[in-house]
């Protein structure tokens, strides 16, 4: 703060300098860039990124536990971190968060990886004929606004009460978002970098994988981005409109019968177990990301 | 709709207590009452159609609010969003158990629960491990009604639980008439319909339980205690539903298929109220031999050893159980 | 009339080729677009060429590589026709380093993207190695006056061998080919960096390096350095003309500058405004350079029918 309010300052002088005429310099000391940070040791940006998220993190917990003391919820609805942190890890110890985010992944990442191949195809689909273009076109129009828990009672009657219901349900919540971000990312690539592949004789399918893929990447990682949330949020609504009882339930259906039998800690566990994956996978995503289209100067970081 | 309008007038001219009218018109405050879309809350969508709380309590702001799920109705009346919760028996020993607080204020009617199967199964041994079972929550009535099954009939309450799939009626109806589910534990109408649909019954609640209460309104203490009079009012629509229901089920199917918007027929609502499975009564039954057998497996810690400590002045002398 | 107007190919990608200020919907162009359709066979190429000038129709013979007659070119807008080459016709020999210059909008671009195969003519021919059915393909390989040109997922080394790898060439034949070209080019210190880690000047030396790698029987470039500082520019010049002496690739030169055609070509076609046809066309080779006495008389030529055939002569370098 006091550092930019010396440069503008000095900037003034300087100014007051030029217009007085005759101490004028027709040479003036480039003026000295100071990043913010750059000049207390121990200032925030400086620190490594995990600290700094840890900071953030406890100060949310700080404020959660003075939401208890101050308001003093009611238990029944209302859990506070010690009480959740306890029921989380009890819950992992005693294996039942941990078979019920088994279950959950399992649904999640096999109907995802059905949703992104799917949105994949389409989008290929629609780069390589009008038809596909015209038929992916209408599809994502119609479905892609829908919420996805609304096919689930088709996906049962088509698919049974069952897991294959719900990864078709998750597939159809991603494949669509999927394939707007992709064929973006495919009709934005630079036409002179689409002209020069064309130029060394790149067709069809290594015009695809070599070029519209890579070149499309920013696009296709914010769609992974948006289909793994509208992923879990598909998945744990599924589980919440059916589960199965006998410890085979995933984290939807652990929270909701938490829920049901009043144990406030134990969703406030699941809950927490939710916000965990999620932060593990958004940085694999920016690890991957920093890897990729950020080393290749794609994208900032 | 005019139809609907000469069965309110005939029920008020017939069954009305005339005495509630003069003493109330002069309440004032507030009244949130939730219900669920079921045929069991049927007195208290009779009140809500017909309008009879705000014709007994002019100055009472009156909000109906119909929610989904069994825990919503929990969450709002701890939260003391919702002044009069309704639900079945298992949710309120469970809440009571842990604490809630809340009281039985009326019944609204006894219904005998039954498990509709598939054919293919004759008997509880000949269910087989890829047999789904539909029950509306975990922790509802049918479920402790299948952990009592399982424990009588094959010697451990827990043998059915990795077959229990958690469906709402409606869901759980169109899985087992399409044999995505083998079995249904859930409620009148849809269990006589899916005996029509070929199912049987493999048992019923009355056999393993006795008579016992489906739905019961629940209040807390604090706001009834500060609200007399207008929980008196309440309790006597309820009780006017309730004759209604009994003495002319022909007009309340009438009021219960309007309410529903016609998607329940008049005719479909008449054979559920004058089903043989249930019995339309303010009087709660079944409270204590359910919170027994819940507090033996464990599912909670303490249970009411009598009627009196889970209801409130309402129900004294109606010899609940 | 026209009757076939320019079908971009397949691909679209002259239809995004928005470089510069005449991009498509330029209200100018729009307003211009069916005057010009009517004058599709207006002013005819001059036939009666300075002494210096080589003679544009001359029958095709081996040593001929590239030929153009009568190539007319448009391009369909929403709604309107623009007529960006009127008539277009010459020559280029194998190993021939052959400068197109004209003003800004003149259709240079177009007709380098006809050449590459990008777009087709409405009228003409365009003959090359005696095929007239073009389709774009490493035998002419393109060098873009854009920076991007370049595939930003890969190495400098990788831009350079992967379009071999794609042509049939060994994984470490393509490498050490690449290694060849990037060594030439002087980017052998550059060679695992990847394209944003370089400076323009860089950049296009890496687009030169990949398109010689492919050995193409000419080489296309569309002012591979207007948008480079004056310093680089000359730079990158005398550096093209070595390598281009090394190996003899025919090179087709896109150009705004008049002293970057003297510098770089054998000869000197000479666009009018659009719809175009050739001014003239120049012989430099017997220039003996900048101390040439003829040396000025030949850019106050090139200067004369630039200026003749364009009062704007903002986008002409002298
Ligand atoms: N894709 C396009 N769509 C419509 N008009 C175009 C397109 N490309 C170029 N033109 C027009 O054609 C004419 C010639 O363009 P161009 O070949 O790029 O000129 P130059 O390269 O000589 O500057 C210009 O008037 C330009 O506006
Ligand atoms: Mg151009």
């Amino acid at each position: 703060m006091s550092n930019s309010d010396a440069t503008l300052a000095n900037d003034k002088v300087s100014g007051a300098d030029e217009t007085g005429g005759d101490r004028r310099l027709w040479w003036r000391p480039p003026p000295t860039v100071r990043t913010p940070g750059s000049h207390h040791p121990l200032s925030w940006s400086k620190l490594p990124t995990l600290v700094r998220r840890l900071i953030v993190f406890a100060v949310l917990v700080a404020f959660w536990q003075m939401y208890m003391s101050v308001k003093h919820p009611n238990p029944l609805l209302f859990s506070g971190p010690a009480a959740a942190a306890t029921a989380f890890v009890d819950g992992w110890r005693n294996g039942q968060i941990a078979s019920a985010t088994a279950t959950t992944l399992e649904v999640l990442l096999i109907g995802m990886a059905i949703g992104l191949a799917l949105g994949l195809v389409f989008t290929i689909l629609a780069t390589v004929s009008t038809v596909g273009k015209d038929f992916v076109m209408l599809m994502t129009a119609m479905l892609n606004p829908l919420p996805s828990i609304a096919i689930l009672p088709l996906a049962i009657i088509w698919f049974g009460l069952n897991n294959n219901a719900m990864i078709f349900v998750i597939a159809n919540a991603v494949a669509w978002p999927m394939a707007i971000n992709m064929s973006t990312g495919f009709t934005t690539v630079n036409p002179t970098l689409l002209m020069a592949a064309r130029n060394l004789g790149l067709r069809r399918w290594r015009m695809i994988k070599d070029v519209l893929l890579p070149a499309g990447l920013p696009f296709i990682m914010s769609g992974v981005k948006v289909s793994w949330a509208f992923g879990w949020r598909t998945v744990i609504a599924a589980e919440l409109i059916f589960g199965t009882a006998g410890g085979s339930g995933g984290l939807g259906y652990y929270i909701n019968t938490s829920q049901y039998f009043l144990k406030v800690p134990d969703v406030f566990a699941g809950l927490i177990t939710i916000a965990i994956i999620g932060i593990a996978v958004e940085m694999l995503l920016n690890l991957f990301e920093r890897r990729t289209v950020v080393r290749w100067g794609m994208q900032r970081a | 709709m005019s139809l609907s309008l000469i069965a309110a007038a005939c029920g008020s001219s017939s069954a009305a207590p005339s005495s509630a009218k003069s003493t109330t018109s002069g309440l004032h405050g507030s009244l949130v009452i939730a219900t669920q879309p079921d045929l069991g809350y049927s007195a208290l969508n009779i009140i809500d159609q017909e309008g009879w709380l705000t014709k007994a309590m002019p100055g009472v702001k009156v909000t109906w609010d119909t929610v989904n799920s069994g825990s919503t109705v929990e969450t709002g009346m701890i939260s003391g969003n919702i002044d009069v919760g309704a639900g079945g028996v298992a949710p309120f020993l469970l809440g009571s158990a842990k604490g809630v607080g809340w009281k039985l204020f009326s019944s609204l009617g006894d219904e005998n629960l039954e498990l509709v199967v598939k054919p293919q199964i004759t008997s509880f041994k000949s269910i087989t491990s890829s047999d789904r079972i539909a029950v509306v929550a975990p922790t509802s009535i049918q479920a402790i009604i299948m952990k009592k099954a399982a424990q009588k009939y094959l010697s451990n309450p827990n043998a059915l639980d990795a077959n229990l799939t958690i469906l709402s009626h409606p869901v759980a109806y169109q899985a087992f008439k399409s044999g995505t589910i083998q079995g249904a534990l859930d409620a009148p109408p849809f269990q006589q319909e899916e005996v029509a649909a070929g199912g049987h019954v493999l048992v019923d609640s009355y056999s393993l339980f006795g008579p016992s209460t489906f739905n019961a309104a629940w209040v807390m203490p604090s706001y009834y205690n500060s609200h007399t009079q207008i929980m008196k009012v309440l309790f006597a629509q309820i009780q006017r539903a309730m004759a209604l229901l009994n003495d002319h089920p022909d007009q309340a199917a009438s009021i219960i298929s309007a309410y529903n918007q016609g998607s329940l027929s008049v005719s479909a609502a008449t054979a559920a109220i004058t089903s043989s499975t249930v019995r339309w009564t303010v009087t709660p039954q079944g409270y204590l031999v359910y919170g027994s057998f819940m507090k033996s497996i464990g599912l909670i810690s303490t249970s009411p050893t009598s009627v009196r400590q889970i209801e409130l002045p309402t129900l004294y002398g109606t010899n609940g159980n | 009339m026209a009757s076939r107007v320019a079908r971009i190919k397949k691909g679209g990608a002259p239809v995004g080729d928005t470089t510069g200020a005449d991009a498509p919907g330029d209200p100018s162009i729009e307003g211009t677009g069916p005057d010009l359709l009517l004058s599709a066979n207006g002013p005819q190429p001059q036939r009666d060429l300075p002494a210096r000038a080589a003679s544009n129709s001359l029958p095709d013979s081996d040593s001929t590589l590239l030929s153009l007659e009568h190539v007319r070119i448009s391009y369909r807008l929403r709604r309107s026709v623009v007529e960006a080459v009127g008539d277009a016709t010459f020559q280029m020999d194998r190993h021939e380093r052959l400068m197109l210059i004209g003003p800004s909008g003149c259709g240079k671009s177009t007709l380098l993207k006809a050449v590459a195969g990008f777009i087709e003519p409405e009228g003409g021919t365009i003959r090359f190695d005696g095929r007239s059915d073009l389709t774009p393909g490493p035998d002419r390989a393109v060098v873009f006056q854009e920076f991007d040109q370049l595939f930003p997922w890969r190495t400098v080394i990788e831009n350079v061998a992967y379009p071999l790898r794609v042509t049939g060439h060994e994984r470490a034949e393509a490498r050490q080919r690449a290694e060849f070209f990037l060594e030439m080019t002087g980017l052998a210190a550059a060679a695992d960096r990847h394209p944003h880690e370089l400076s323009g000047g860089m950049k296009q030396r890496v687009a030169i390096a990949r398109a010689l790698a492919l050995e193409p029987a000419m080489l296309l470039m569309d002012e591979p350095f207007g948008s480079l500082d004056a310093i680089t520019r000359v730079r990158l010049q005398g550096e093209l003309k070595r390598i281009a002496d090394r190996t003899r690739v025919a090179i087709f030169f896109v150009t705004h500058s008049i002293l970057e055609a003297l510098t770089l070509g054998d000869r000197i076609v000479v666009l009018g405004s659009p719809p175009s046809h050739v001014r003239t066309v120049v012989d430099v080779r017997e220039l003996g350079g900048p101390t040439d006495p003829r040396y000025i008389e030949v850019q106050q030529h090139l200067h004369e029918q630039l200026g003749a055939t364009d009062k704007d002569l903002s986008g002409v370098e002298l």
